[in-house]
């Protein structure tokens, strides 16, 4: 047995050891190389950098200062300067650097993506079509909010935008809020800019107005302000503004007048959601439905009643009615005498093998 | 066999015979020698004088005991023993009032089937069948392991339900396992239609009790009063058999 452990213990190690190989042969790419003209060059024409000796004489007088060509000439006299003269920067420098830095960047939002903003409804909760956050933020925060409409009543629907982007004036949550979501149950939309967690807006469907009161709305808000206003990095503040929001939508939907839906009205709304084309169910007509409800509950019942038969007969005992007759041969008990079968011959039927009279008896 | 049963029509009897009287006379059983039909009331076998006695003389005097499956010929494995009294006993279940019983052995050549079926069901003394049973509620399965042929004999009770045909179906269904020695499937078919079978008869009898058991000249128990034949009766219906014999 331990042989075979060790026998099977290095057969998978080198399987394994060989499909690392494989992998790593797999990942290997040899590097091209052009020349000035673009034509590739063959890998064996390459020779390294070569130093001329005119320039190694030069780099051991000190005439060449290793990486003086990236630092500038600027740096350079001021490495081998003995005076302590401050460096001084071009003024054009300095007009640059006192130049307001919000005038830098664009503060609206570039028509491309105005559209996946507030033309058309969410495709997930979370919107971000400039792509503010990485990958990696971005999935995790569309699973948290995916997750969150799971676990709540309430969806969240989040826009992102960045910092010192202004909102068109003709836009805002409840636009967007009665553009796109006014079949969609409670839903909470929020305008968020990254970076800037007190410029956020959040706009809620009517239900939570009417169950909710303004007050209790707008702490909500604030709090998740505060939440994202204790983290330093715009990626930290967003996640805390969500989490917050999220729990402060959960308490809301305890206060929801109706909060206590059924499975089957949350089951219409996520189909209602996600499922916007009819299923294949819903295109037959009510007439076969019908007709199939029917033959299955007939098929059930059936089925039943077999099985319960079979039952009712398993346990059923049978009584013949007693009966009295005359003894027949003097027989105290028997004198049926039966059948007789042969079963000496597999080539005959048993009819054929059924046993006869005795002859002399034909005479009689 | 047709040409020796002797038809009795029903208008030629006396009009005073109960139907009872008349079943009588017209049911018919067959002598397990001769297997010539002859009627329910006979003593002894008209065509060959055949009684019980004559059983006796051949096969012994002394009572015997046997189990419900006795395979002296030795065909069933232990496995399959248990099998069939599983069969045997759920058979019991069903029918309270019926057992049924194995006999297998090799018998010497020359030997009927029917005649050992008959003496042995009236002879013999199950020890595991319930004393409320007895033999005339019995059906006797006998296996003649060396003549290759089994055949069933039943009590006075079964009359009603099994007769040579219905039996001889039942064991057909059994036959093409017989041919490949699967001893345990066959028996099992075997109980199983006869439990079907007597399912059957059973939901016949039912419906009319007295009608069904008059086709065998059996009728079901009378008040005392009604029980005893007066003696007119008892003239007329000697005077019928003789005129018949």
């Amino acid at each position: 047995m331990k042989t075979w452990i060790v026998v099977l213990f290095s057969y998978l190690s080198a399987v394994i050891w060989a499909q690392e190989d494989s992998l790593i042969e797999e990942e290997f790419v040899a590097p091209v190389y052009y020349d000035e003209k673009g034509n590739v060059l063959e890998l064996e024409s390459l020779e390294l950098p070569q130093r001329s000796e005119e320039d190694w004489q030069a780099l051991q007088s000190g005439e060449i200062v290793p990486g003086s060509s990236l630092m500038g000439e600027l740096a350079l006299e001021q490495l081998f300067s003995t005076s302590d003269e401050q460096i001084v920067i071009d003024d054009e420098i300095l007009e640059i650097l006192k130049q307001p830095i919000d005038d830098r960047w664009p503060i609206e939002i570039d028509e491309a993506f105005a559209g996946t903003y507030f033309d058309k409804p969410a495709s997930s909760y979370l919107i971000d079509p400039q792509s503010l956050l990485t990958e990696r933020e971005l999935e995790e925060r569309e699973g948290f909010l995916n997750y969150h409409a799971k676990n709540s009543v309430i969806d969240l629907y989040v826009y992102l935008f960045e910092g010192k982007q202004d909102i068109p004036a003709k836009e805002s949550p409840h636009s967007v809020l009665r553009n796109f979501f006014a079949d969609r149950g409670d839903v909470a939309v929020a305008f968020y800019h990254k970076g800037r967690p007190d410029r956020v807006q959040v706009a809620y469907s009517s239900r939570i107005n009417r169950g909710v009161s303004t007050e209790e709305r707008e702490a909500a808000i604030l709090r998740s302000q505060e939440a994202a206003g204790e983290k330093s990095d715009a990626a930290s503040q967003f996640e805390s503004f969500l989490i917050e929001m999220s729990g402060c939508l959960y308490a809301m939907e305890k206060k929801l007048p109706s909060v206590t839906l059924t499975l089957e009205t949350l089951e219409k709304l996520e189909a209602a959601r996600h499922e916007p084309e009819s299923t294949f169910f819903e295109k037959i007509p009510e007439g076969v439905k019908t007709f199939i409800a029917t033959v299955g509950f007939l098929s059930f019942l059936g089925i039943l009643g077999f099985f319960g038969r079979r039952v009712i007969e398993n346990g059923r005992v049978y009584e013949f009615p007693e009966a009295e007759g005359p003894a027949i041969l003097d027989a105290p008990h028997a004198a049926g005498v039966g059948g007789v079968l042969s079963y000496s011959s597999a080539a005959q039927p048993p009819s054929l093998q059924k046993t006869h009279s005795n002859d002399y008896l034909h005479r009689l | 066999m047709e040409g020796e049963f002797i038809h009795i029509e029903e208008k030629n009897l006396n009009p005073l015979l109960t139907s009872g009287d008349r079943s009588l006379l017209l049911g018919a059983v067959r002598c397990p020698r001769c297997e010539q039909s002859f009627y329910q009331a006979a003593d002894t076998c008209p065509h060959c004088g055949f009684q019980h006695a004559d059983a006796d003389e051949l096969y012994g005097y002394d009572p015997i005991l046997l189990s419900k499956l006795t395979d002296v010929a030795g065909i069933l494995r232990m496995k399959d023993r248990e099998v069939i009294r599983k069969e045997l006993k759920q058979f019991e279940k069903k029918f309270p009032q019926l057992f049924f019983a194995i006999y297998a052995q090799a018998f010497e050549n020359g030997s009927s089937l029917r005649q050992y079926g008959f003496w042995l069901l009236n002879h013999a003394s199950f020890e595991d069948v319930d004393l409320e049973r007895s033999n005339d509620c019995g059906i006797l399965l006998t296996i003649d392991v060396n003549a290759k042929s089994l055949g069933i004999t039943y009590g006075y009770s079964l009359q009603p339900y099994l007769n040579e045909e219905s039996t001889f179906e039942i064991l057909s269904h059994a036959h093409p396992a017989l041919l490949e020695g699967k001893w345990a499937e066959a028996l099992t078919i075997i109980i199983q239609k006869v439990s079907l079978h007597l399912k059957k008869k059973h939901h016949e009898v039912m419906k009319n009790p007295e009608a069904m058991l008059s086709e065998c000249g059996q009728r079901l128990p009378q008040k005392e009063e009604e029980s005893q034949p007066t003696p007119e009766k008892l003239k007329i219906l000697s005077e019928e058999k003789e005129c018949l014999e």
